[in-house]
This record gives structure tokens, C-alpha cells and sequence, in this order.
């Protein structure tokens, strides 16, 4: 049901009141509407995008990122989700390491998650040699906004109030009451049994900073909000060569070809395993390899040909037989969570006199020496098997961690999960520690951010949050 | 006389050549059973190469 005026349910007390429409926020109402319990989704944007939005969302940037905050998170029904690339990976078990709750208990809404998510294909996590995965993005074919809002429309249950601001919680010393909003330059106040906060991975921290000063007694102090923020930048790592058949037969020995490997524009995705990971004590990294068919007369062919002449003779008749590729060699790479990389409340404000979200992010040595690492590992397994040659560029070897790179779409962290209030915001039910009826769903919640696409995995935690609530 | 001449040749340059045959067949086998990657800075990348490339 879409709510035009908010009079008309003032007084009405909802079990769950969310607040954002994205993923998270979405798929906790619906599975909550399965169930037989009544929602309200507030949502600050409207159902299009409209520029003035962007007024509420700028980003104070210090530190290393320098992009546009208001690109990729969207005020509008369905959230940043409607600019959504469609790609979802499974976090593995590794990912899960310091989280209090594990993979297991998320496999759980494996399901369901890819029956919202409309996913085309399962995933698949293969070992290569001991030390590598070959993983793969699998593609939905969702649409937000025609799917989700017809549903709404049509719903008894979930109820949606489209260009409504959330303001400020009203709470009895531990306990939220209601919470204050605007729509049509009114305010309003709404009344519920639990709240949800379902903004995205910055608006999260923003809005629970802002309650943290106007509502001193709500929540605990020592509370963490806004720290160890992390994304997952996106470089260029490599180039290389190699032969395309011996790469497939080595693939068939390893049972990975029956697979459908090769996905999303000829590429392949590579990762490090658990144990790999452990003994060389680093992050993970998604490596992004894409493959171009290369000829004689291509750069990287001609450059071996000055220094490797042996290796390019006996590629040499595979050349001619179009059997030798060029490989771009990208990775998205895991950030390790660390305190200093915060967001904290801007001197700036929105048209709603709420402060903007200031934010410090700096890149860091380990990431790059961890994405060094698995790629002279994927570099040996090319030289080993005699399937290709690699060349790294030159960042990795450079400890000024100075390179170009492409972030910010996967904003992570900020209320991150733990058993311990003073390095974390949430529990592992995401209940707000200290609070006794504030939840908080989405990437905002993740401890660690592994390096995979945090969109099923968002989905997966909002349904687990569902149930919980359904539980209370 | 010519005899020994000619067995003393032979023994010289039998001695000599086998420890030096066996010497560089040993370094074959390494070279083909071992690869090495070694780590090559050109054209502004870091070339992951084996041993035996050049």
C-alpha cells in the first residue's frame, strides 16, 4: 500500500517501521509480510531520481577517495539498488573469521535470497591448485523498481511512504518510542514496536551520529558508530599471456571446465583460498582477469619478444593459430578493516539542517602486498604449467601505495557486527548494542569486507534480521 | 711405443670430457625439471618469467 498522507496512519502503531527502501530494507518488509506482519517503509527520496536528492548527500572527503558520493548512492525508491550492475558473489567461510555469526548461519537464506534477487545461474567456488579458486559472478535478472513497487502497491502489509525524511528517534531512556519525520515540508511522528535502519552503507553512520547527539541517553557512548569504514578499490593489477588451450585442458584435469567459467564479457575470477590466505597471513582479492585475443604484432608479444625469446618461440605457432590471449588483469580487492578510516558528522548540513557525512579513507600497505602475493602466486601457476607469462604493474612492487583506482560503489562497515560494544555498533541479530528495539540491516553491518560484490550477502542478512524480529 | 702415445691420449681426453658431459647434463635435468620464476622489471611492469625464458 502506498501511503500519500501520512495523517491518515499517525496514530496508527506499526510492528516494524524500516527506514530505507533498498535491498536491505525491502527484503526485510517482505519476508516480515510473508509472515502476516505489518511494515512501514519510509523512504526519503521520491519514485524517481531528482537532482535536488543530491543536497543530502554530499560527502566532506579526506584521505585517498576522491569520487563522487553522489553517484552511486541514490535518494529514491529502490535506493542505489536501481543503479545496481546485477552481479552477486558468495562471501566464503574465510570471510567470516571474526564475525560473531558464521557462513553456515547465513547459507540458511541462500534460497530465498536468490529467489528476491531473480539470480540466473548457482554459484560455484572450484579449487585450482591447492591455493587458487576459480569463483563466478552470477548475473540477476531483478528489476527494483517495476518488481517490488507493483507488489507494495497491491500489499496489505507492507506500507510505503515515499518522500519522507527521517528525522530524529523519540525514545524512553532505552527503548525507541516513535520517530520523527517530514514529508510535504510537514513533520510527522510515527509509532512502532521495533525500528530498522536500512539507508546504506554511509547513511547508516550518518543517522545513527546524528541520533548519538540529539539523544543522549539512547545510545551507549563508547559506541563505535562510524568506524572502520571500508570499501573495495578496483585497479588495474596486470597484463599477461597465455595459451588458451593448455589453460582450458589444465582446467578439465582440475574438473573446473564442466563449469561455466568463462562469464560476464570472457572473463574469469580468481581468488585466494582459506589456507592461502592464512599462511601468508593477507586479504583477499577478487582478480578480475579478462581475456582479448593478442597477435603478433601485439605490445606485451613484442616486449617478451625482446627479453623472453625462448617463451614466445614456443607460443609462437599458437599465435598464428589464434590460440594465445592477452590477458587485463583487474581486482577488487578486500580493505582491512581499520578504526581510523571513519565517517564523523560534517560541519556542513543538509536542507534539513542534519549534518552532511564527513569521511576519512586511506588506502593501505597490506592491500597492496596481499594483492601482490596472489598474483605472483597466479604468475607461478601460469610458468609452472607452461600456460602464460604475467607482468605485474608496477604499484605492486611500490610503497608509497600510490596508484589510481575506482571505489566507492561498496560502502562497507561503519556499524559493524561484534559480541563487544566497544568495537562494534550491533550484535549478531543487528540489534544496536544498548538499544532495546533499533536494528540496523545492510553492508553498514559488515565486520570484514571480503572482496565479493556485498549485495547477496545484504540480502541474506535481512532476511536473517526478518526472522529474528518475527522471533521476538 | 705409438700405442701407449695413443691410449694415454685417449684416457686424457676421456677424463676430461666425461666429468665435464656429466657436469653439464646434471645442469640440463635442473634446467628443465626446475622452473624458477624470477621477477623481471621492463617496459614500466614487473614480468613474471621463468628461468628459462631468455
Amino acid at each position: 500500500m502506498i501511503v500519500k498522507d501520512l495523517l491518515q496512519i499517525e496514530n496508527k502503531k506499526f510492528e516494524v517501521i524500516i527506514i530505507g527502501s533498498g535491498f536491505a530494507g525491502i527484503s526485510t518488509a517482505l519476508k516480515l509480510e510473508k509472515k502476516g506482519i505489518e511494515t512501514l517503509i519510509i523512504e526519503a527520496g521520491n519514485l524517481d531520481f531528482n537532482e535536488t536528492s543530491n543536497e543530502f548527500l554530499k560527502v566532506d572527503s579526506i584521505g585517498d577517495h576522491k569520487g563522487d558520493f553522489t553517484a552511486n548512492r541514490l535518494r529514491q525508491f529502490g535506493g542505489s539498488s536501481r543503479i545496481w550492475g546485477g552481479n552477486c558473489n558468495l562471501m566464503n567461510s574465510e570471510n567470516f573469521t571474526n564475525w560473531p555469526i558464521k557462513k553456515k548461519d547465513l547459507d540458511l537464506y541462500s534460497d530465498e535470497a536468490r529467489e528476491f534477487l531473480k539470480l540466473r545461474d548457482n554459484f560455484f567456488q572450484e579449487n585450482v591448485n591447492g591455493n587458487l579458486n576459480i569463483y563466478n559472478l552470477v548475473w540477476s535478472k531483478l528489476e527494483i523498481d517495476i518488481n517490488f513497487y507493483n507488489h507494495i502497491k497491491k500489499s496489505n502489509l507492507v506500507h510505503l511512504s515515499l518522500g519522507t525524511t527521517f528525522l530524529n528517534f523519540k525514545n524512553l531512556g532505552k527503548r525507541i518510542v516513535s520517530l520523527d519525520c517530514r514529508k510535504h515540508n510537514k513533520n510527522f511522528n510515527l509509532q512502532s514496536k521495533f525500528f530498522v535502519l536500512a539507508c546504506g552503507g554511509i547513511e547508516n553512520s550518518r543517522l545513527l551520529l546524528w541520533c548519538k547527539e540529539k539523544n543522549k541517553d539512547l545510545l551507549n557512548s563508547n559506541l563505535p558508530i562510524g568506524k572502520y569504514y571500508m570499501h573495495h578499490p578496483y585497479h588495474k593489477v596486470g597484463q599477461g599471456i597465455v595459451n588458451y588451450k593448455k589453460l582450458i585442458e589444465y582446467f578439465k584435469k582440475k574438473n573446473v571446465v564442466n563449469r561455466p567459467i568463462i562469464s560476464c564479457n570472457n572473463n574469469i575470477f580468481i581468488e585466494a583460498n582459506e589456507s592461502f590466505i592464512k599462511r601468508n597471513n593477507i586479504n583477499n582479492s577478487g582478480i578480475y582477469v579478462k581475456f582479448k585475443e593478442a597477435y603478433l604484432d601485439n605490445n606485451l608479444i613484442k616486449q617478451l619478444r625482446c627479453f623472453a625469446p625462448k617463451f614466445v618461440k614456443e607460443i609462437y605457432d599458437s599465435i598464428k593459430t589464434n590460440d594465445v590471449y592477452e590477458l587485463e588483469i583487474n581486482t577488487l580487492q578486500e580493505q582491512a578493516p581499520i578504526e581510523l578510516n571513519n565517517i564523523t558528522l560534517s560541519n556542513n548540513t543538509d536542507p534539513y539542517d542534519v549534518p552532511l557525512v564527513k569521511l576519512y579513507w586511506k588506502k593501505n600497505e597490506s592491500e597492496i602486498k596481499s594483492v601482490r602475493i596472489i598474483m605472483e602466486e597466479i604468475g607461478k601457476l601460469l610458468v609452472d604449467k607452461e600456460m602464460g607469462r604475467l607482468a605485474l604493474e608496477e604499484h605492486l612492487y611500490d610503497h608509497k601505495i600510490n596508484f589510481d583506482f575506482v571505489s566507492g560503489n561498496h560502502q562497507m562497515g561503519g556499524t559493524r557486527m561484534g559480541t563487544d560494544e566497544k568495537d562494534s555498533v550491533v550484535d549478531k541479530n543487528l540489534k544496536v548494542h544498548g538499544v532495546e528495539n533499533l536494528f540496523i540491516t545492510g553492508s553498514s553491518v559488515f565486520r570484514t569486507s571480503g572482496h565479493c560484490h556485498p549485495t547477496f550477502t545484504i540480502v541474506q542478512l535481512s532476511l536473517r534480521l526478518a526472522d529474528n524480529l518475527i522471533n521476538i | 711405443m705409438k700405442n701407449n702415445k695413443r691410449k694415454f691420449i685417449k684416457f686424457m681426453i676421456l677424463s676430461s670430457l666425461i666429468p665435464l658431459g656429466s657436469f653439464l647434463s646434471f645442469f640440463n635435468i635442473q634446467k628443465k625439471n626446475k622452473k624458477k620464476l624470477f621477477l623481471k622489471k621492463k617496459f614500466s611492469k614487473i614480468w613474471l618469467l621463468d628461468i628459462n625464458d631468455s
